[in-house]
């Protein structure tokens, strides 16, 4: 140990080369002693370089001054010394140090003070016998963007990732050679922020305790961590967790070894949102592999997991509109390839979707918010099963609407949900306004581009008059009901495939190359043929308040297009059928209509004249077509008159021909008039005599 | 007679490049009132704020005069090729649903438009330019919101073009409806000027 020696009368300076511990080593160890009475002294050390295993790289250039220090052959100690350490990981290179070394029992022990790093201030002390080592930090507002810089060339992986925010750490490890057996700490943080390398998972102004604890027992770290924090909030693509009210709490049991990682009894905790228990087990490959993950959620209310953690990541989604109330508990048991099976119990549970709804909407705004779909009431226990034999579900509703106003009633489905698809298990009745939806088949398969289903069954009669209402249109009379033999709705769109009946009027009506797009969407559209055959005219213009007319009529509307719900374009022609022989009678009021809608401009003339003694009329024919395009109707009557067509033409005495001069109708106006008509009751009309 | 060809020479290509300055002035004032008419409607705003502001628009702005005079001689000796424009009168059921799913998400980007989270970039499609601009809370679905956006406004700019029947006018469009979204942008809004720096209206 003694290179050499200088001899003076009060000034000793040693060159001690390598000294060595059982897991220490200090290089190049120059001593200069200031002997004083006894033991007692003062020296300065110079060190090129220490080891030791708690230390990531070897500390150079270190020049320790000790103003109050001992020296004898078995022990060197420093009770007040000043360390200068050169590194550019410090703010400032003079550290106060207390040290102490004994060589007889191998015993090293070092405390540094008013280390100054990372803005912060840190104590640590660090103890050192032949049976172990321990560590201590106590470190006070470490900026962690400047420790982040400092462990990113240890931590490659985090690159990319941004870190600030300040953090006190209390924190102890404790080994013995190189091997560290105990860590423990302690981590109050304030204001932290993150960010990884693609942005997509940040935390903002994240402040709370984060603590852990571990022993290595048999090769395996066992201990626990628990964060608690108390304000911020952290956004992932799937969820938001924001943290405001009450503070969220995460703990868990962790066994770490060489294999894996387990995790056990991990409860998460956001009072009034969320609270769940989870375990899992996850391989340590190249990377972590998830091998198996069970979570367990404590009953919560809907509204708040979907309003507060997954609403702010859902846009231009079908489900980012929805309110929701009631409560629901999921079961989740997952493994390496996917989620094998998961339990979704409803208790009480109401949805409703508001399209044209956003956060910003303005008060003159919300009249273009629709209520779309609604369901009251929904109860169950979904039961959703990848490869494993399914178990099957139920759930049921009290109530409902779809659009509007169409109303559903109280329904119970038996359901098997498996890998990708959901299906009915027995006949189902769901009852739609004051008629029913049977449903005998309806299989829904999730694909790549979205959610499809395919659905047969059978509308048992609703009320036309409660239907119209329910879209907003004129009311109709009548009934609808016949069998959908076969629907899908795939990538947002619904086709009917097949014809639907409805018997509407006292006659038919066939419905066919039905197609529905953007259904739930911003802009739904829809298609459709109509034939109608034998209606009762009475009984459509009863319903119109139109006036009264007998007799039979038939017709078609081809290539019907709605936009919005609103038409666009059509060909449209009903007439009465040619070999028609039912009373052909067409009331005063009527007349005076449809002299208003053919823009014949004959308005109340009727009433002044003597036919205004004769309630009803005969006529021979009638009719109108009206093909839509551009917002304009071309319109034509029956036959061709002299001058336009003939939209009535009458027969027997007295006799009344109504003649349509005007081909080209602005829809909307007429739509309006009909409308006016509808709703007032009243026509006037006039007429040549 | 050798100076006096040049002096025809640098004539011809003095005219053939006002020629080409010419074609700037596309496309005519009525197609393009179709497409500011769009544009207002997803942007929420009213008839009074149409007739706002002194608009620069380039259309109204009279070509120089060398220019003027070149077209007029350049037209006299070659007789003008009917000057290809869109019709932006155009309108489909792809352009009426896009533009109905535009003005809905409107509702939810024009404050990040106001606050300068969000930009009109250069080649008429939008951008987060300051995501800090943008509560944590909201900032996913902006995201997802604006990555929406430019997936309509790339889709109505083809669905013009397409139904123009010259799918290969999208450049074309696109520069059209470009200065049209700055134009017709609120004051304090952000946009990229044509070197792609952000300027504020």
């Amino acid at each position: 140990m003694l290179a050499s020696s200088a001899l003076a009368v009060d000034n000793i300076t040693l060159h001690l080369g390598r000294v060595t511990g059982l897991d220490w080593s200090a290089e190049s160890l120059d001593l200069e002693l200031d002997w004083q009475q006894g033991e007692a002294a003062s020296y300065r050390m110079r060190i090129k370089e220490v080891t030791h295993p708690a230390f990531s790289s070897p500390l150079k250039n270190l020049v320790v001054t000790c103003q109050q220090g001992s020296a004898s052959d078995h022990n060197i100690s420093c009770q007040q010394g000043m360390l200068q350490l050169n590194h550019p990981i410090l703010d400032d290179p003079k550290i106060p140090v207390r040290f102490e070394w004994n060589r007889l029992h191998q015993r090293f022990e070092i405390e540094l003070s008013e280390l100054r790093f990372a803005s912060g201030l840190i104590t640590a002390k660090l103890q050192s016998t032949p049976e172990g080592w321990s560590l201590n930090i106590d470190a006070d507002a470490l900026d962690m963007a400047a420790v982040y810089s400092q462990l990113i060339t240890y931590l490659p992986a985090l690159s990319g990732v941004e870190l600030s925010g300040k953090v006190d750490l209390v924190a102890s490890a404790s080994g013995v050679d190189e091997v560290l057996s105990r860590l423990q700490w302690q981590a109050d943080l304030q204001a932290a922020a993150f960010t990884d390398a693609s942005e997509e998972y940040l935390g903002d102004e994240l402040s709370g305790i984060w603590q852990g604890n571990f022993v290595l027992e048999k090769k395996e770290w066992v201990g626990e961590t628990a964060l608690t924090l108390h304000q911020g909030a952290f956004l992932t693509p799937y969820a938001y967790i924001g943290i405001e009210q009450q503070p969220l709490s995460i703990s868990a049991q962790l066994n770490i070894n060489q294999q894996q990682l387990q995790l056990a009894k991990l409860h998460y905790d956001h009072p009034d949102i969320l609270a769940f228990t989870s375990s899992a087990t996850l391989l340590r490959q190249q990377e972590l592999i998830l091998e198996e993950f069970q979570l367990q959620t404590e009953s919560f209310a809907v509204q708040n997991v979907y309003a507060q953690y997954l609403l702010p990541t859902l846009a231009e989604s079908m489900v980012a509109h929805l309110e929701w109330a009631g409560q629901a508990k999921l079961e989740l048991s997952s493994q390496s390839s996917g989620v094998q099976s998961l339990t979704l119990k409803l208790n009480d549970l109401s949805v409703e979707e508001i399209v044209g709804k956003t956060d910003e909407a303005e008060v003159e705004e919300v009249d273009q918010q629709r209520r779309s779909f609604g369901l009251y009431g929904v109860n169950g226990v979904i039961n959703w099963s990848n490869g494993e034999k399914p178990i099957d579900s139920i759930l049921s509703w009290d109530g409902g609407h779809f659009m509007e106003g169409i109303t559903l009633g109280s329904t119970h489905l038996d359901l098997s949900l498996h890998e990708k698809s959901i299906t009915l298990l027995n006949h189902a009745v769901i009852p739609v306004l004051d008629g029913s939806l049977a449903l005998s088949t309806f299989d829904f398969t999730l694909q790549d581009e979205g959610p499809g289903f395919v659905f047969g069954g059978a509308l048992t009669p609703i009320s036309m008059k409660a239907f119209s209402q329910a879209m907003g249109w004129l009311p109709l009379s009548g009934k609808l009901s016949g069998g959908i033999p076969k629907a899908t709705y795939h990538n947002g769109t619904l086709v009917m495939e097949g014809a639907m009946m409805a018997n509407l009027f006292e006659g038919q009506t066939i419905i066919q190359d039905l197609r529905v797009t953007d259904l739930f969407g911003v802009w739904p559209t829809l298609q459709a043929n109509f034939e109608l055959k034998d209606l009762n005219l009475e009984a459509l213009t009863s319903t119109f308040s139109f006036g009264k007319i007998t007799g039979k009529l038939e017709g078609r509307i081809d290539n019907l297009y709605l936009e919005n719900w609103k038409p666009v374009s059509f060909d449209a022609s009903f007439a009465t059928p040619a070999q028609d022989e039912s009373r052909h009678r067409i009331s005063q009021r009527a007349i005076d209509n449809i002299s208003n809608l053919g823009g014949s401009g004959m308005s109340g003339a009727l009433s002044r004249s003597f036919l205004r003694f004769f309630e009803e009329f005969n006529y021979a024919r009638l009719g109108v077509s009206c093909s839509l395009k551009n917002g304009v109707c071309e319109m034509d009557g029956v036959e061709p008159a002299a001058q336009g067509s003939y939209l009535v033409k009458g027969s027997g005495i007295p006799r009344i021909d109504i003649v349509g001069y005007n081909h080209q109708v602005d829809w909307e106006l007429l739509i309006g008039k009909l409308a006016e008509i509808a709703e007032a009751g009243v026509g006037n009309a006039e007429f040549e005599q | 007679m050798n100076s006096l060809r040049i002096g025809s020479l640098f004539g011809v290509l003095f005219l053939l490049t006002a020629c080409v300055t010419i074609n700037i002035y596309f496309p005519s004032a009525q197609a393009e009132e179709a497409a500011r008419e769009m544009v207002q409607d997803i942007l929420g705003k009213d008839d009074d704020a149409k007739a706002d502001e002194n608009r620069e628009s380039a259309l109204q702005q009279s070509p120089p005069l060398y220019v003027q005079v070149g077209e007029g001689v350049l037209n006299f000796l070659i007789p003008p090729a009917h000057a290809a424009a869109p019709d932006f009168n155009v309108n489909t059921p792809k352009i009426r649903k896009i533009q109905a799913q535009m003005k809905q998400r409107n509702a939810s980007l024009k404050s990040y438009y106001a606050n300068g989270a969000i930009g009109f970039t250069r080649d008429a499609l939008v951008e987060i330019r300051d995501a800090s601009a943008i509560p944590l809370k909201q900032r996913g679905k902006i995201k997802k919101m604006v990555a929406a956006e430019n997936a309509d406004r790339n889709a109505l700019y083809q669905a013009i073009a397409d139904a123009n029947g010259h799918p290969e006018w999208l450049p074309k469009v696109r520069n059209t409806y470009a200065g049209i979204w700055v134009e017709e942008a609120g004051k304090g809004w952000w946009y990229q000027n044509a070197k792609g720096q952000w300027k504020q209206r």
